[in-house]
C-alpha cells in the first residue's frame, strides 16, 4: 500500500501541496484531479521522491519511503508531465539506458525493449534520435522506460499527452490491466473522461488542499452530479467558463 | 519590390542578435547577460592590461632613434590585430550553428506576416551588429589606450591614428568573421543536410585546433616583424594580421612599399571574403530555409557504425549493468553533443598546439616521449572538464529516479570510458610514432609505461568526483579559474617533462620498470582504499551543483551545524493520518 500522510510542501513564499493525504492499494487506481497550479505535480514528485516534503511523510508498505529510498525506487514507475528525454540517444538506445540503470539482465532487456517498441508502433523508428520524435512518440518512450522493470507502484503524470487516438484507447485498457495484475497506481491528469473510465478512485485537489476524495461513485452520489466532470466543476471551478470565454473574444476583437 | 517594413526588421534584428547569447554554449542555465558582460570583460582584459604593462617602455620612445622606436609599435599593433582576429575567429566557431537561422527561428517566424527577403535582412543585421559590437567590446578600450600612450604628435595625429587603429582591427576582425561565414556558406551549398552536419562538427573541431594554434604562434611572429619586414619575408605575407598592420600603417601616411604591398593584400583578402561570403550566404540561405523545414531534426534514422561500436565496447568491457550504461551513455553524449565535442577539441587543441609549437624545434628523440604525454594530459582533462557540463539537464530525472545503491558502478563506468574512449584510442593513434622512432620492444615498452601512467593520471582526476557525467547541473564560475590553471599548469609540466624523462631514464634499463610497476600497483591499491573508504561513508550522487554564495565565509557555523543538526525532523511534528477526506468543502 502507498499512502501520503499529511504531506505539505512549501517554497519560499507558497505553498503548493497542504496537508494531503491518501492511500492507494493494490489493483486500486487513484486519478488526481486538479486545476493548473493546484500542487498535483508537486505531490507526484514528492511521490516519486524527487523532491523531500517540508512536513508529512509517504510510506510505502507500512515504512516511510525516505527509510528504504533504493529499494521504493526499484520498486516504481514514473511517466513524467514533461517529455524530458536525451535527445541525442535514439529511442532503444534510451530504454537500454534505463534498463541497464535499473540492474535489467541484458538479453531480457533487448527483448523487453524490441516488444514494447513494437507494440507502441515505434519499430521502425527505434534507431532514429529521439530529437526527431514527436510528442506522442515521446511519451510513448516514456511510457515504455516506466513499464520495462516490472514496477509494484506506477506514477502516471499527464500520460496522455500526445498520444494519437488509437494509443490513447490502448493506455486506458493498460492501465486497466495492469490494475488487474495489483499494481499500485496513482494517475493524475486532466482528461476527466478517461480518469472517470479507469480509475477506482478519485481525489481532486484545490490550492493545494483536498477538495474530495471517494469513489466515482460515492462522489456522484454524495454530490447528487451525473458525471466527474460535473462534480469538477462544482468543487473547483471559480469562474464562469462561458463569460471568460466570451470575455476573451471581446479582448481580441478590441482594437 | 516592397521595402522592408523597418519596425520588423528591427525586431528580427534584436531577435536574432539575442539568440547568439542564447545557445547551448553561452547561456549554460544562467542569465545571459551576466554570461555575456564575464565573457566580454575577459576577452577585453588583455587589451586594457597591455598598454598599462608597456606603459613604462612607451615613456622611453622619444629616447629612441626611428629604428628601434617602430619596430616596437609593429610588434605591439600586431599583436592587438592577431588578438581581435582570433578572439573573432573562437567567437565566430562558437556561433557556428547560430550564422543561419534554425529550426527554432523559421517555426516562430515562418506563421507570422513577415516577408522571407525581411528575415532574411533581419538575419544579414544582426550579423553586422554582431561583428561590429564584438569588435568594439573587445577592443574599445584599446583602439583609444594603446595611441594615447604611444603616439608622440599633436591631437589631429592622436585622433587618426586612434581612427586608422580601429580601421584595421575591424578589418582584420572582419576578414576572421567573414571567412568562416564563406566556409560555413560554400559547405552549405556544397553538402546535404546529413554530410553538412557530419562536416560541420569536423570543421569546428579543425577550427579550434587552429585557433589554438595560431594563438601560441601568432606572438612569435608579431614580435619579429620588424626582421621579417626588413628581409621581406613571404611570412610576413602568408601572415594576415601583417597584412592588417600594412593597412593600419598606409593609413597613418607610411610609404614604405613592404606595407603598401600588405595593406594591399588586406584590401583583396577583404573584398574577396566579403565577395564569398555574400554570394555563398546569400545562396545558403536559400537552400537552407527549405532543407531545414523539410528535414528531421536530429540527424538520421541509420544505425551508425561507430555508434554500435561504442554500443560493443560497453558490452564487453563493463561487466555491471549499471556501468554497462553510464559507459554507453558517456560514449554516446561525446560521439553526439555538439557542445560537448567542442570542448574537447579545445583542450585537445591545445594539446596539440603547443606540440607542434615545441616539438619541430627538439632534435633529442628521448624528448619526443613527452608528445603523447602532452596531448594525454589535455585529452583526459578536457573529457574530465566536459563531464561537468549537463547534457539536457532535466531529462536527469531518470537517473534520480532509477538511483540504484549502486552508485561506485556508475563512478566506474566514467573511469572505464576515460580509458576506453580517451587513452585507448589515443595510443593506438600514436602507436605508429612509436614504432617509426623506435625498436618494437622500446617502443612496447614505452607505449605501456604511456598507458599506466595515463591510467594514474584518470584515476587522480576522478578522486572526488561524486557526479554521473553529463547530469549535474554547472554554475558558471563555481571555480576559480585562476587557481585552477595554475594548478593545471604545474601538474601538467611535471606530468608531461617530469614523466617523460623517466621514462627515457627507466625503458634504457628494463629492470628499472621493475620498481616502477610495484610503485604503480601500490599506487592503484591506494587509489582502490580510498575508494573502499569513501562508500563505507556513503557516496551519494550529486546532481544539483549549486553556484558559491556571492559572499564567501569561514563556514565554521557549518561546521557546528554538521555535529549537532544530523537528525531527521522531530517527528512529533507530523500530523495524524487522513487518509479519506470524502468532502472538505
Amino acid at each position: 500500500m502507498l499512502e501520503a500522510r499529511s504531506l505539505t510542501k512549501r517554497y519560499t513564499t507558497t505553498t503548493a501541496v497542504d496537508d494531503v493525504s491518501f492511500t492507494v492499494k493494490p489493483y486500486e487506481v487513484l486519478g488526481y484531479l486538479g486545476p493548473n497550479g493546484s500542487g498535483k505535480s508537486t505531490t507526484v514528485n514528492v511521490i516519486t521522491a524527487l523532491l523531500e516534503p517540508t512536513r508529512g511523510e509517504v510510506l510505502f508498505e507500512g515504512r516511510s519511503i525516505q527509510s528504504q529510498l533504493i529499494e521504493y525506487k526499484r520498486r516504481l514507475g514514473y511517466v513524467p508531465e514533461q517529455a524530458h528525454l536525451y535527445p541525442h540517444l535514439t529511442g532503444r538506445e534510451y530504454l537500454q539506458l534505463v534498463g541497464r540503470l535499473r540492474g535489467l539482465a541484458k538479453k531480457s532487456l533487448d527483448r523487453k525493449i524490441d516488444d514494447l517498441l513494437q507494440l507502441f508502433s515505434l519499430g521502425a523508428a527505434r534507431h532514429s534520435p529521439i530529437a526527431s520524435y514527436s510528442k506522442g512518440m515521446r511519451q510513448k518512450v516514456l511510457i515504455s522506460a516506466a513499464l520495462l522493470h516490472n514496477p509494484d507502484i506506477l506514477v502516471f503524470d499527464e500520460p496522455l499527452s500526445g498520444l494519437d487516438v488509437t494509443t490513447g484507447l490502448v493506455f486506458r485498457d493498460l492501465v486497466k490491466s495492469l490494475a488487474r495484475e495489483g499494481k499500485i497506481i496513482l494517475y493524475s491528469s486532466h482528461v476527466l473522461e478517461v480518469v472517470e473510465k479507469v480509475c477506482t478512485h478519485v481525489m481532486i485537489l484545490r490550492k493545494g488542499r483536498i477538495a474530495a476524495n471517494d469513489t466515482v461513485e460515492a462522489l456522484r452520489n454524495l454530490m447528487h452530479l451525473p458525471s466527474l466532470e460535473d462534480i469538477f466543476s462544482e468543487l473547483v471551478l471559480e469562474q464562469d467558463t462561458e463569460t471568460t470565454a466570451n470575455s476573451i473574444v471581446e479582448v481580441m476583437k478590441s482594437a | 519590390m516592397n521595402q522592408p517594413d523597418l519596425s520588423q526588421l528591427g525586431a528580427l534584428v534584436r531577435h536574432f542578435f539575442g539568440r547568439f547569447f542564447d545557445n547551448e554554449f553561452v547561456a549554460q542555465n544562467t542569465e545571459i547577460q551576466v554570461t555575456v558582460t564575464k565573457m566580454l570583460a575577459l576577452l577585453a582584459s588583455p587589451g586594457i592590461i597591455l598598454p598599462f604593462l608597456r606603459y613604462t617602455t612607451y615613456l622611453g620612445l622619444d629616447a629612441m632613434p626611428p629604428e628601434m622606436r617602430y619596430p616596437m609599435l609593429w610588434s605591439d599593433r600586431c599583436l592587438y590585430l592577431s588578438f581581435s582576429m582570433l578572439v573573432m575567429g573562437a567567437v565566430t566557431v562558437i556561433e557556428w550553428d547560430a550564422l543561419f537561422p534554425d529550426r527554432r527561428d523559421y517555426a516562430t517566424l515562418m506563421s507570422l506576416p513577415i516577408h522571407s527577403r525581411t528575415i532574411f535582412l533581419g538575419k544579414v543585421g544582426a550579423l553586422a551588429l554582431f561583428l561590429i559590437a564584438f569588435t568594439a567590446s573587445v577592443n574599445l578600450v584599446s583602439t583609444v589606450t594603446f595611441p594615447a600612450v604611444s603616439y608622440r604628435g599633436a591631437w589631429p595625429g592622436l585622433v587618426w591614428t586612434m581612427a586608422a587603429h580601429a580601421i584595421s582591427i575591424l578589418a582584420s576582425s572582419a576578414f576572421a568573421f567573414l571567412f568562416l561565414v564563406a566556409l560555413e556558406g560554400l559547405l552549405l551549398n556544397i553538402l546535404s543536410v546529413r554530410w553538412f552536419r557530419k562536416t560541420s562538427a569536423y570543421v569546428q573541431g579543425a577550427m579550434v585546433f587552429v585557433l589554438l594554434w595560431l594563438f601560441l604562434l601568432f606572438p612569435n611572429i608579431a614580435s619579429s616583424v620588424a626582421q621579417l619586414k626588413a628581409q621581406n619575408s613571404w611570412v610576413l605575407r602568408a601572415f594576415p594580421p601583417a597584412w592588417f598592420l600594412g593597412m593600419n600603417e598606409v593609413l597613418t601616411g607610411s610609404k614604405d612599399a613592404v606595407f603598401v604591398a600588405l595593406a594591399h593584400r588586406a584590401e583583396i583578402a577583404l573584398a574577396l571574403v566579403l565577395l564569398v561570403a555574400g554570394l555563398s550566404y546569400t545562396v545558403a540561405y536559400r537552400r537552407h530555409v527549405r532543407r531545414t523545414l523539410e528535414s528531421t531534426e536530429g540527424g538520421d534514422a541509420t544505425r551508425n557504425a561507430m555508434h554500435e561500436r561504442i554500443g560493443l565496447v560497453a558490452d564487453r568491457v563493463a561487466p555491471d549493468s549499471v556501468e554497462r550504461g553510464t559507459l554507453a551513455f558517456i560514449g554516446k553524449t561525446m560521439a553526439r553533443s555538439a557542445k560537448h565535442r567542442l570542448f574537447l577539441a579545445a583542450y585537445a587543441g591545445v594539446g596539440f598546439a603547443l606540440a607542434a609549437q615545441v616539438m619541430p624545434a627538439v632534435r633529442n628523440r628521448d624528448a619526443w616521449l613527452s608528445l603523447p604525454l602532452v596531448v594525454g594530459f589535455f585529452l583526459l582533462s578536457g573529457m574530465r572538464f566536459i563531464f561537468t557540463i549537463p547534457s539536457e539537464l532535466p531529462a536527469n530525472w531518470q537517473f534520480r529516479v532509477s538511483d540504484t545503491n549502486r552508485q561506485r558502478a556508475a563512478l566506474n563506468g566514467t573511469r572505464t570510458a576515460m580509458l576506453w574512449f580517451g587513452v585507448l584510442p589515443l595510443f593506438l593513434a600514436l602507436s605508429p610514432f612509436y614504432f617509426v622512432w623506435w625498436s618494437p620492444g622500446v617502443a612496447l615498452a614505452n607505449l605501456a609505461f604511456s598507458v599506466t601512467i595515463s591510467a594514474l593520471l584518470i584515476e587522480t582526476l576522478t578522486m572526488e568526483l561524486r557526479k554521473i557525467p553529463f547530469t549535474c547541473s554547472y554554475p558558471p564560475g563555481k571555480a576559480n579559474v585562476t587557481i585552477l590553471w595554475v594548478g593545471y599548469w604545474v601538474g601538467f609540466l611535471l606530468y608531461a617533462f617530469s614523466m617523460a624523462n623517466l621514462e627515457s631514464w627507466m625503458v634504457k634499463r628494463p629492470r628499472r620498470l621493475i620498481p616502477f610497476y610495484l610503485l604503480v600497483a601500490i599506487l592503484f591499491g591506494g587509489f582502490e582504499w580510498w575508494r573502499r573508504r569513501a562508500d563505507a561513508v556513503g557516496v551519494s550522487l550529486i546532481f544539483d551543483d549549486a553556484a558559491d554564495p556571492a559572499v564567501l565565509t569561514l563556514g565554521l557555523g557549518e561546521i557546528a551545524w554538521t555535529t549537532t543538526a544530523t537528525s531527521r525532523p522531530d517527528p512529533s511534528v507530523r500530523r495524524p493520518s487522513s487518509s479519506r477526506v470524502s468532502r472538505v468543502e
